[in-house]
């Protein structure tokens, strides 16, 4: 049997039959060259109807895109927007006056306080103190339309940062609850991956608090001493809406989900309670379009899909908040897709609007004496606002 | 640049003005033919007051914005077939001189493989005749242009305008919502 490659003669066999041209059958470079200018020649002139045909294209596209480039102000990329804080992980950077990209890769204008915090309020002089993640900082929307600067008559102060779970609002309002006393607390929690986030010890390179069972016990805790400016390596966060889906459908992982949102918010609530502040936690339902395209296609696709139930979040939150003496507002009765950016997951100018007013009239309401509601006993504002 | 991007607000306020721009300039030229007065005044108010909406409501722009998406993105499909026929066309019409390669050895011995030789330990050098060192994007039309040359195939020449048209109409890989879509959220 030939091996020719572990036969140098061989190689140089080819070498030389190639270099004197007995490899080549037939035709010349010039023939080639000739029919290839002839050829080339008919090419072009067959072409040209395809080039007129793509020019308007071309040129509108090259002309928007140059006029885009000037009109886009610079967005600053996400490790720009936050900074390292122990404990916690990251806040939004102090005083910062800038733009950042939304998911749709629209830029929008943000700033923040000196505590890195956005909105005009401060938290001293608040009556209403929001905690939450990337829409409690208002990702997608200008200073301008943030929920907490809209309110009419209730002083909002807002502490959300762009990905926390439920686990650093927590942390938050133990850190602020001197500044609490007495005031309203609503707790903003996105079901569409608040409930996994806070299982994950990391956010891809970034460490997290996060909530896990104690070591041979049922209780519960939340676990911070991993957390220091040195790189996350491990990525056991999937980010992905296949997480709700699981969450959303009864076992294992939706089990452990809501035990966990069953400590996260007793011991929020422990910590209102503490200064007299009244603790009211809201569900911020997917129902932007771009979550709803892709549950669309993902939930048939899911192993779980003969069991996913997109009630069961709200109904386990409304039963942790009965539990626990919390009231409970599900904003999927008081949003509607409408309420949300086209190419984002987040709220755009009307839904931010929709929740001022909503917390506005919590807070305004004559019944709020401070003692809690139970979410047995649910408001239901929007009929309130209809009728 | 044949597709638009993604409707960002920019990206469609930065589209209606160009497109309110092409419609003044089209009626600036469409009244100067037929020798009304003032083509150029009625050409430039036309394009300031049909760019106005699109500029401070970009949203407003969407559907216009989108059918001329659709537009651009038939033109590409129909614009590549088209080229890639070209294409093979002309190499249909270069081959019809004879083939390079033997493809029945006069030496049993002799194969059709390229012969190549061992790479110093670690190095990464590419082995092929096609330097890989530019990007598919830059100056790959030199690249081609040199190993054409090189590789005694100047006829390929007469290729590289109709595929530099067809690296135009290329399409793009679209965006996925696979994957991390609460990437920071």
């Amino acid at each position: 049997m030939s091996t020719p490659y572990t036969d140098s003669g061989a190689v140089d066999s080819i070498r030389r039959a190639r270099e004197e041209g007995s490899l080549t059958a037939s035709g010349s470079n010039a023939v080639r060259a000739i029919l290839g200018v002839l050829a080339g020649a008919l090419g072009l002139a067959l072409a040209f109807p395809a080039g007129l045909l793509l020019f308007p294209f071309w040129l509108v596209g090259t002309l928007s895109g140059s006029l885009r480039r000037f009109l886009e102000p610079t967005p600053l990329p996400w490790h720009e927007l936050i900074e390292f804080h122990p404990e916690v992980g990251w806040k939004p950077r102090p005083k910062a006056a800038a733009h950042a990209l939304d998911y749709g890769g629209d830029t929008y204008q943000f700033s923040t306080d000196v505590h890195g915090w956005r909105g005009r309020g401060t938290l001293e002089h608040s009556d209403v103190v929001v905690f939450g993640d990337s829409h409690a900082f208002g990702c997608g929307v200008d200073d301008r339309h943030f929920f907490a600067d809209l309110a009419e008559s209730t002083r909002i102060k807002a502490i959300g940062a762009p990905a926390y779970s439920m686990v650093q609002p927590v942390l938050w309002m133990e850190r602020m609850k001197a500044h609490l006393s007495g005031k309203m607390v609503v707790w903003l929690v996105c079901l569409g991956n608040d409930l996994d986030d806070n299982l994950h010890p990391g956010l891809h390179e970034y460490r997290a608090p996060f909530a896990r069972r104690r070591t041979g016990s049922e209780e519960w805790e939340i676990a911070t001493e991993h957390v220091d400016e040195t790189r996350w390596t491990i990525t056991s966060r999937e980010g992905s809406l296949d997480s709700l889906i699981e969450i959303c459908s009864s076992g294992y992982t939706s089990e452990r989900a809501f035990a966990a949102v069953d400590y996260l918010v007793g011991r929020a609530n422990d910590a209102c309670q503490e200064v007299g502040a009244k603790l009211v936690v809201m569900t911020i339902p997917e129902l932007s379009p771009v979550a709803r395209r892709h549950l669309a296609r993902a939930v048939p696709a899911s192993a779980n899909a003969a069991r996913f139930d997109e009630e069961l979040p709200d109904r386990m939150f409304s039963r942790t908040c009965d539990r626990h003496g919390v009231r409970f507002v599900a904003l999927k009765d008081h949003l509607e897709s409408e309420d949300y950016l086209e190419n984002d997951f987040h709220w755009n100018a009307r839904g931010h609007r929709r929740v001022a007013e909503l917390i506005d009239r919590l807070h305004q309401e004559v019944s709020w004496d401070g003692a809690s509601k139970t979410a047995g006993e649910q408001y239901d504002l929007a009929a309130e606002a209809t009728g | 640049m044949i597709e638009l991007p993604t409707p960002t607000r920019p990206a469609l306020a930065s589209f209606w003005l160009v497109a309110s721009a092409a419609a003044g300039v089209a009626l600036a030229l469409a009244l100067w033919i037929l020798r009304a007065p003032h083509p150029v005044t009625w050409g430039v108010l036309a394009a300031a007051i049909s760019g106005i909406p699109g500029f401070l409501h970009p949203p407003f722009v969407m559907r216009p914005y989108d059918a001329w998406n659709r537009l651009s993105r038939i033109a590409r499909r129909a614009a590549r077939v088209w080229l890639t026929g070209i294409a093979f066309m002309i190499i249909t019409v270069v081959g019809r001189s004879g083939g390079r390669l033997a493809w029945r050895a006069p030496d049993t011995r002799v194969s059709g493989w390229t012969p190549k030789r061992p790479l110093p330990a670690g190095s990464q050098r590419t082995t092929s005749d096609i330097s890989g060192a530019s990007g598919s994007d830059s100056g790959w039309i030199r690249d081609f242009a040199a190993w054409a040359m090189r590789s005694g195939n100047a006829w390929a020449w007469s290729l590289v305008p109709v595929l530099a048209l067809l690296k135009l109409v290329e399409g793009k890989p679209t965006r996925s919502l696979g994957g991390n879509v609460y990437t920071l959220y």
